[in-house]
């Protein structure tokens, strides 16, 4: 089983501090049914648990695969688009809830400097996964390309790198790169920050 | 050599050496030692006056205090004694827990106080390393339990410490669940019979829920009994198969014990996904309370408070035990619940386990529950109102319900319960399908909402009931404001609870309900206060500190009235005392 480093990088000592240290993956209890995070090691064999890599086409739907052209999102809906990145060469869909894709359409004239680079015919992609607690972004601005997630009211900027718009989230959504080849949509750049809950 | 020399040479010195525990150790003064007698288990079953050393003070979760010093003649001369920055900004939740003039307390980001409870001095201050991976949701802790020279505490990333109560070592610590599946845990420790035992919290990522015990001496595992059963287990009947994997039925919040019977009473969270219509059955014991034998674990009696939940309506606040019911000319032994449904529960408790439905009333608005079999107690939905998969729903109360986490509490003086509600919020729910993935949310919604019901005049509200009667005896009504207080109660005629957006931090006449004494804190308070004895003086003392779930709460309230509440945050353990009158100080 793949070893999960349990302790945190060292923080300043406090008078009467006392730290205790975690070692070691938990598995001594029988019956649960552990299911282990699985490991960079690990992650290379299985493609499908790798984040969006460049090149990398965008699809809706992982039974059909259908690759995304600007085309194919709409900039007037309320729900966050979500969507996985999938290898061409493969055909192998990057799933599991890290690598859902908030994929939005939005008025390329409003769009700050930072995110300018990152977006293509008005196409920007960002990590779906709020960086509270984990629960997707499902709600989307289309007025202002603000992505909102439902289970606390954290809000995102779609249109400035993704950057925390209303607490509690803290950390702003990761973005992908994107470029049209083709006609077809493709990341160009890998997430450019932490992806998930990080409190 | 002057002493400014001395201290360099000696730093300088220590560093040639290359040991910087010698510098340390040169430089730092030694921690202030103090007497803590060992806590009996005697004195858990009946604790002394001046103590509150668990985290409604006694087994039978009452919250309240014998102390009658302070009263409702004297309370509005109530001042600050001391108070104490714990450098913690979110929401402080946890009671400052005391024994022998020893209080304890703990904040967000893991750290356990040990203060001079008349002083407010630091004895010592513990922080937990907690695993990197640990699920950040609701990063608060609800306080410690003590066992003769030892403190008790619920690390973050679901481990369980045993400290010295006197250093704050650390003497022992058990990993109680994987931190890889998302489970962590909030909750203060319940310490009988020589077990301690805690519950989880991951109700939202697919967890299966469980109370464990261990050994309070050594830190073994004593038993654990799972919430969700198995198939072939009691109740597992009650679930398609498969489900009960990822069923949730998490445990949030302490339970209570009857020391009598040996029994523990738990109460028990959602159901997992959220969507009833994908789990099809009864799903025991979500949203129920459960007794378990002390000893073993073993699940003796139950009552579902609302079956298939679909709500996100934990019922994790275990009852408050109540002796002397009156029902129909009779007397019962009983388990009173201001539930998360919004109905107030009253129940009977056996000696041999098994719980009996006496009777339940709405205490805040609702409309998905229309009905409550008189003889089992079994609700009725209106289907309308019962989120399901693919379809928008709206239902009253809202997913915090009338009540959520913050402890009620029970004056035996009065015979009167108190609440802390919030009336006329509603929420509407589109479910959705879900696949599990662990340390993943397992949910399963396209939308949510909380909201202020359309007419409503407040929102939060401190709420008085006579169980025997089945009556509300009074209301205390916030302005413009969500309740997220927990309730203190004591021998001197008083209700103390903060919880509102304005800061403040009140007493209330318990029989009453009148505004006795209100003081502006630093921030909203949601800790849970007690009270406590030192040298002959009694002390009210609460940490304020607004955060977690109250902040999403009261924006919906705000949104409804028109203003914008935002209340600041950052953590002060607040005591207050009598001020002197010209007589007491003269004796002194």
């Amino acid at each position: 089983m793949t070893e999960i480093n349990k302790s945190r990088s060292s923080s300043p000592r406090e008078t009467g501090d006392f730290r205790i240290n975690r070692r070691g993956l938990f598995s001594a209890i029988a019956g649960l049914g552990v299911t282990v995070a699985i490991g960079p090691a690990e992650a290379q064999d299985d493609p499908s648990k790798l984040p969006p890599q460049v090149g990398d086409l965008l699809v809706f739907d992982r039974e059909t695969k259908v690759p995304l052209t600007p085309a194919d999102i709409d900039p007037a809906v309320t729900k966050t688009p979500v969507g996985y990145a999938m290898d061409p060469a493969s055909g192998v869909v990057r799933t599991g809830n890290k690598n859902k894709i908030a994929i939005i359409k939005v008025d390329p004239a409003k769009v700050g400097s930072e995110s300018q680079p990152k977006m293509a015919e008005g196409v920007l992609a960002y990590s779906a996964i709020c960086t509270h607690a984990g629960c997707e972004v499902k709600t989307f601005k289309p007025e202002t390309g603000v992505m909102l997630c439902p289970c606390h009211g954290s809000e995102f900027d779609g249109l400035n790198a993704g950057t925390v718009k209303t607490a509690p989230a803290k950390h702003r959504l990761a973005a992908l790169g994107l470029k049209v080849e083709d006609g077809k949509l493709v990341v160009a750049e890998a997430f450019d920050a932490d992806i998930g809950a990080q409190g | 050599m002057r002493l400014k020399d001395a201290g360099l040479a000696g730093l300088a010195l220590a560093l040639l050496m290359g040991t910087a525990a010698v510098a340390q150790d040169a430089a730092a003064p030694a921690a202030p030692t103090f007497d803590y007698p060992p806590v009996t288990a005697e004195s858990l079953i009946n604790p002394a006056p001046g103590d509150w050393p668990m985290y409604r003070r006694t087994y039978d979760g009452h919250g309240y205090s014998p102390l009658n010093q302070i009263t409702t003649e004297n309370v509005a001369n109530l001042v600050p004694a001391w108070s104490f920055s714990t450098g913690v900004i979110e929401g402080h939740e946890s009671p400052p827990i005391v024994a022998n003039g020893v209080m304890f307390i703990t904040t967000p980001e893991n750290h356990v106080f040990a203060l001079n409870a008349k002083t407010g001095d630091l004895y010592w201050k513990y922080t937990a390393e907690i695993a990197e991976n640990t699920n950040p949701s609701h990063p608060t802790n609800r306080g410690v339990a003590l066992l003769d020279d030892k403190v008790f505490y619920a690390a973050h990333d679901a481990t369980l410490v045993a400290l010295d109560a006197k250093t704050g070592k650390e003497v022992w610590s058990k990993e109680v669940a994987p931190v890889g599946e998302a489970y962590y845990m909030t909750l203060a420790p319940l310490v009988a019979d020589g077990k301690v035992m805690v519950g989880v919290s991951g109700g939202e990522y697919g967890i299966r829920g469980f109370v464990a015990a261990f050994d309070a001496a050594t830190g073994e595992e004593a038993w654990r009994t799972f919430t969700v059963p198995a198939p072939d287990e009691p109740g597992g009947d009650t679930w398609p198969a498969g489900a009960y994997e990822h069923g949730a039925g998490s445990t949030w919040v302490s339970g209570q014990y009857d020391p009598e019977a040996k029994l523990v009473y738990w109460g028990v969270g959602n159901a997992g996904p959220w969507m009833g219509d994908q789990r099809p059955g009864d799903n025991l014991y979500t949203a129920s309370v459960i007794a378990m034998d002390v000893a073993s674990g073993e699940i003796k009696g139950h009552f579902q408070y609302h079956p298939n939940d679909s709500f996100d309506w934990d019922e994790v606040s275990a009852p408050i035990l109540v002796d002397d019911l009156q029902k129909d000319g009779t007397t019962y032994k009983g388990l009173v619940h201001a539930a998360r449904d919004g109905v107030l529960w009253a129940l009977e408790r056996t000696a041999e386990g098994p719980i009996n439905f006496k009777w339940g009333e709405k205490y805040v608005y609702g409309d998905a529950i229309t009905a409550i079999d008189p003889t089992t107690g079994k609700v009725t939905y209106d289907e309308s109102k019962k989120p399901s998969t693919g379809v928008s729903k709206t239902f009253c109360p809202s997913l915090h319900g009338g009540k959520d986490w913050p402890p009620a509490a029970y004056n035996p003086d009065t015979k009167l319960v108190y609440i802390p509600v919030n009336n006329n919020q509603c929420s509407e729910l589109t479910g959705a399908e879900v696949e599990y993935e662990a340390g993943q949310p397992y949910i399963g919604f396209d939308s949510i909402s909380i909201f202020v019901k359309e007419g409503a005049e407040y929102v939060g509200s401190v709420q008085a009931w006579d169980i025997s009667k089945g009556e509300m005896a009074w209301e205390y009504k916030f302005d413009k404001s969500a309740n997220w207080g927990p309730i203190l109660t004591t021998a001197g005629g008083l209700v103390f609870s903060g919880g509102s957006a304005d800061r403040m931090f009140r007493a209330l006449d318990a029989k009453t309900g009148d505004l006795l004494w209100q003081q502006k804190l630093n921030s909203g308070v949601i800790g849970v206060p007690t009270s406590f004895e030192v040298d002959g003086k009694q002390y009210i003392a609460v940490q304020a500190g607004w955060g977690i779930d109250s902040v999403f709460n009261q924006s919906t309230v705000d949104q409804f009235f028109g203003i914008n509440s935002n209340v600041p945050q950052g953590g002060v353990v607040w005591v207050f005392e009598l001020k002197d009158t010209p007589a007491t100080a003269a004796a002194r």
